[in-house]
């Protein structure tokens, strides 16, 4: 039977138990799942606004207090800034930009394939989402370890052996490769939506292919390019099994640095500090690329 | 209404059955519950108690903890002993969160060498020895610890970042150069210069021993233990030599957690962790070296071990009282001195 | 309307996996012309349309536009206006810029391009709407915008694929009066495609009626109705009966005698290439026979036959009939007359006043 059927058979039945079971049904699987967001979410991110407000001294537990010197730690110390902070943006921004251009292309490639011949190379791309960090960090080091495959070829045409591994390269590698998935996704569902005869019109007005793609499917493709770069970014900027593992201890991004501080050395209001901070950073650059992007881009209106 | 009425009934027989069937099974058997570090040292560990659960009619139940995890089961008071090591324990002690060691129940504790008793609450049940890792086929054995900076090992070194041994290491710098503890900055300078000959700063074991078997480094800091384990099951080329100066203890410490239920029963088991049956274990399985001086180890056994009887006295040890209060501060000089 | 060619395709094939979609197609079209190519789906005329618009390059043959060969060239090396079945207009873009769009591409001054906007607009009565996404255009505006995006780029042809079938009926009508009048005042050459034959006739110079890939006919929509080809084009432009019979006799004119199946003998159009004695199919359109109540001696052309079916359409009556001959075809006739409406089982006699011999 179909649903409204069920609800109302439901409602009958309820109205005898002397309450109305199928209200309750309606309106607690909105409701439920809002309570688990609640829970499970909102609550905990309370309690380390809290510990980010509180002390942290050797010889007694955190006690909350409204002290902002854990922000104060961070935010005025021209090294953390210089190290952190500005690694953190800046890897977080490039890695997203790369994994754009590269997402881009592969996205494009595989929306133009008729639908039964994309699932090939969209599972190689995908794939690696299924592979666990750590695993995945282990072949990227075998690929650009000093002496590795990447160190063979770089040989081989003549280009100097530079390090990549546990430098702030390797570990953009690390983030693009992450990202690059995230970005294609969403981007092939919107490719493949286009209407092709927006394209035809623009070729049969003069566009030629470069033309066509900038003023026609660049723009169209704007929401998929949205979702997938904010995806791509936010997971970025919060990583920490890339720099930690990949960054050889030099890389300092702010969620790995939380995660030390927190699982390392104890000092919880510091990490949730640091924690917070970055969720702020996030939202703010999050906020003025929407805001950028909708003023530049009609087709986000 | 009769359906919901007989529901409730029924949950709630189940519930007080359930509650009733669980007080008289936990009434019937008492239950320590003891962190350990995971992995191996929990498995020997476990081969351990099993005599004790005997002896006691208790079950001692191992989880694996890690760093700060430690702190907040300790503040939660959710364990009753904990392995861990002098920078985390003296920390929780500073909270009052740990029970003084009682000689009465733990006669044990008067047999241990003086470097394992830390202070009242914290003991080292054994040590490891931070030594100079080195691949022979690559370099001489070092000698010293002022080797690691020389210019020819150019990133071919790497440390483990602000750990234990690289404090104890950056101490005995500062001895050396006539410092101490308290006026260490000869030590951060020694520090900053062995790290412009640092490749990675390491941070899990199988990073370290992949670096060896690539080749990526030919030198650095590691314990006895790993270096056999890397050597013998892992067949990379490393040796570990002991440099004139001294050495470091990785100190794996026991301390008992205040105010949980069965106090007396956990001195006990801190005994019984210490005492020589026990150290043997560890020694056969881990490779440490008891700190119970009454512990005789098989001569087969203690020819594996680099720490002995005769060289324990050189272990180096910082004032790690001290060092707890001003951690943080060497912290922000090691990230912005040392390890850029 | 000149001589010259604007449009030419020869002997052009396309086939897509073992299918020929396109089978020796060949076409040309004046300046000036306002052609249809009609057919059913799968006829091949949509396949025709894309080639000449350069989005499908043809296995064999050649497409010529204004005597330049254009066959591999892409679309936007021709200067060809392009009109879509679903308009195609960029939801991105305001009515001004999908106008401006292509002139943009050709880099006219700002002056120039918003001149000829607005004379595009104002030719398909849409001035004012300059700012409007499409989303906030109805159905018909939305074509018209189409229309004048093809306009505005002042194109050598325009090409219209099925353009007026998203359309209501009403609509429909008033667009296909609007789109002709448009051509005839700009006398720009249009090849316009659609499976409705009524569409087909109103409008075009030419109909060009396309089955399987194959061309069946072309020629001017009188030509096309009154003398179908064959068969399919018979059937495909209006009703059409088809009787068998024998060619008695070829007279000059193309005209012939053919006696039917009954023995009945009729006067019919005979293409060239019709012997005395061949075996024939006529074709006889419902509108051309002619039901006659009363006995009455008999005449030429005519022949007996039985009421069976009575179908009352209100403006006209459709009736079936058994020739009184034997054979068992039924005939289908119309009556528009103000005669009575006759029963079933009702004898009568029926004059056919024109016929065709098709061709296959």
């Amino acid at each position: 039977m179909s649903a409204t059927q069920s609800l109302q058979r439901t409602e009958i039945r309820g109205r005898g138990l002397g309450v109305n079971a199928g209200e309750l049904l309606g309106r607690s699987s909105v409701f439920l799942p809002f309570v688990f967001v609640v829970v499970f979410f909102f609550i905990p991110m309370g309690w380390l606004v809290a510990t980010s407000l509180s002390t942290h001294e050797i010889g007694s537990p955190p006690e909350f207090t409204g002290t902002l010197e854990h922000y104060a730690r961070f935010w005025t110390d021209p090294f953390y800034l210089e190290t952190a902070l500005w690694t953190t943006i800046k890897l977080s921004v490039l890695s997203t930009v790369f994994a754009l251009l590269i997402g881009y292309v592969l996205a494009y490639y595989i929306a133009e394939l008729p639908p039964q011949r994309r699932g090939l190379i969209t599972s190689m791309v995908v794939v690696s989402l299924a592979v666990n960090i750590v695993i995945r960090i282990f072949g990227l080091n075998v690929l650009l370890m000093n002496g590795g495959l990447v160190h063979s070829v770089f040989g081989l045409i003549g280009m100097p052996r530079i390090r990549i591994m546990y430098t702030e390269l390797g570990v953009l590698i690390g983030l693009i490769q992450i990202a690059v998935p995230y970005v294609v996704l969403p981007l092939i569902g919107v490719i493949a939506a286009i209407d092709p005869a927006l394209k035809e019109a623009a070729a049969s007005v003069g566009a030629n292919r470069y033309r066509t793609f900038w003023a026609v499917t660049f723009p169209l493709s704007l929401p998929g390019v949205v979702a997938g770069t904010l995806i791509a970014f936010t997971l970025n900027a919060a990583a920490f099994a890339i720099p930690a593992l990949m960054g050889g201890g030099r890389v300092r991004m702010m969620g790995m640095m939380a995660y030390e501080q927190a699982a390392i050395q104890g000092n919880f209001p510091f990490a949730a500090a640091i924690g917070i901070s970055l969720t702020i950073l996030s939202l703010l650059i999050t906020a003025i690329y929407l805001f950028v992007v909708s003023r530049t881009f009609r087709t986000l209106r | 209404m009769k359906w919901i009425k007989s529901r409730a009934v029924l949950a709630g027989l189940i519930v007080t059955a359930v509650a009733t069937f669980g007080s008289v099974a936990a009434a019937q058997q008492r239950e320590l519950i003891l962190s350990g570090f995971g992995g191996a040292y929990d498995e020997a560990m476990a081969e351990s108690v099993k005599s004790f659960e005997k002896e006691n009619n208790v079950k001692v139940t191992i989880i694996p903890g890690s760093g700060a995890n430690n702190i907040a089961r300790v503040r939660n008071k959710e364990i009753d002993v904990i392995v861990s090591d002098p920078v985390f324990a003296l920390r929780m002690e500073a909270e009052g969160s740990f029970a003084p060691l009682d000689a009465k129940l733990i006669p044990n504790l008067k047999a241990l060498h003086p470097k394992a008793i830390y202070s009242d609450a914290v003991i080292a049940a054994n040590f490891g020895a931070y030594v100079i890792a080195y691949n022979p086929a690559e370099v001489k054995p070092p000698e010293s610890w002022y080797d690691l900076a020389k210019p020819e090992y150019k990133g071919r070194i790497a440390l483990r970042g602000f750990r234990p041994e690289n404090i104890e290491l950056i101490t005995l710098f500062a001895k050396l150069a006539g410092g101490s503890e308290r006026n260490p900055d000869a030590g951060f300078a020694e520090l900053a210069k062995i790290a412009r000959n640092i490749d990675v700063w390491i941070n899990a074991h199988a990073d370290h021993l992949e670096l060896y078997r690539n080749d990526q480094i030919a030198m650095s800091m590691w314990t006895d233990g790993r270096i056999a384990w890397a050597r013998d099951v892992e067949g990379v080329k490393i040796q570990g030599a002991i440099p004139k100066e001294g050495f470091f203890p990785l100190s794996s410490t026991l301390s008992v957690v205040a105010g949980r239920p069965n106090g007396e029963l956990s001195q006990k088991l801190v005994n019984h962790l210490l005492s020589p049956e026990s150290g043997v274990r560890m020694a056969e399985k881990l490779g440490y070296f008891p700190t119970n001086r009454n512990t005789v180890l098989p001569p087969e056994l203690q020819a594996k071990l680099m720490l002995n009887p005769k060289n324990i006295d050189d272990l180096q040890s910082a004032d790690w009282k001290y060092i707890v209060t001003v951690y943080d501060q060497w912290q922000s000089r090691w990230d912005r001195e040392v390890q850029r | 309307m000149s001589d010259s060619i604007d449009i030419e395709l020869s002997h052009c094939g396309k086939r897509y996996r073992n299918v020929d979609v396109l089978n020796d197609v060949s076409l040309q079209i004046k300046r000036g012309e306002f052609v249809t190519v009609l057919g059913p789906s799968g006829c091949g005329k949509t396949t025709t349309l894309r080639i000449i618009g350069g989005f499908i390059i043809p296995d064999e043959g050649q497409v010529t536009i204004r005597g330049r060969n254009v066959t591999h060239l892409p679309p936007y090396r021709r200067n060809i206006g392009v009109v879509f079945q679903n308009y195609a207009l960029w939801p991105h873009m305001t009515v001004f810029e999908i106008l401006a769009f292509g002139l943009r591409i050709r880099k006219l001054a700002r002056e120039e391009i918003a001149r000829r906007v607005d004379r595009a607009l104002e030719m398909v009565r849409l001035t004012g709407l300059k700012d409007r996404y499409p989303r906030e255009l109805s159905g018909g505006q939305q074509q018209r915008v189409a229309m004048a995006r093809a306009l505005a780029i002042d194109p050598e042809v325009i090409i219209l694929d099925e353009p007026l079938s998203n359309l209501d009926r009403r609509l429909r009508e008033d667009m296909r009066i609007e789109l002709k009048r448009l051509q005839r005042s700009l006398g720009v050459t249009m090849l316009f495609v659609t499976h409705d034959q009524e569409e087909a006739l109103s409008m075009s110079d030419r109909v060009v009626v396309m089955q399987s890939g194959r061309i069946q006919q072309v020629a001017d929509p009188r030509t096309v109705y009154e003398r179908p080809a064959n068969s399919f084009v018979a059937g495909f432009l209006g009703s059409a009966n088809f009787i068998d019979g024998d060619v008695l006799a070829i007279e000059g004119n193309e005209r012939g005698r053919v006696r039917l199946a009954g023995g009945s003998v009729v006067d019919a159009y005979a293409p060239s290439g019709v012997r005395s004695g061949d075996k024939v199919r006529v074709i006889v359109r419902p509108e051309w026979m002619l039901l006659r109540r009363e006995p009455s001696p008999v005449a030429a052309n005519e022949f007996s036959g039985v009421v069976r079916e009575v179908i009352y359409e209100g403006a006209a009556v459709r009736y079936g009939l058994s020739p009184d001959d034997g054979s068992d075809t039924l005939l289908f006739l119309q009556e528009r007359s103000n005669a009575d409406v006759l029963e079933p089982g009702d004898k009568v006699r029926i004059n056919v006043s024109n016929a065709v011999i098709a061709e296959d």
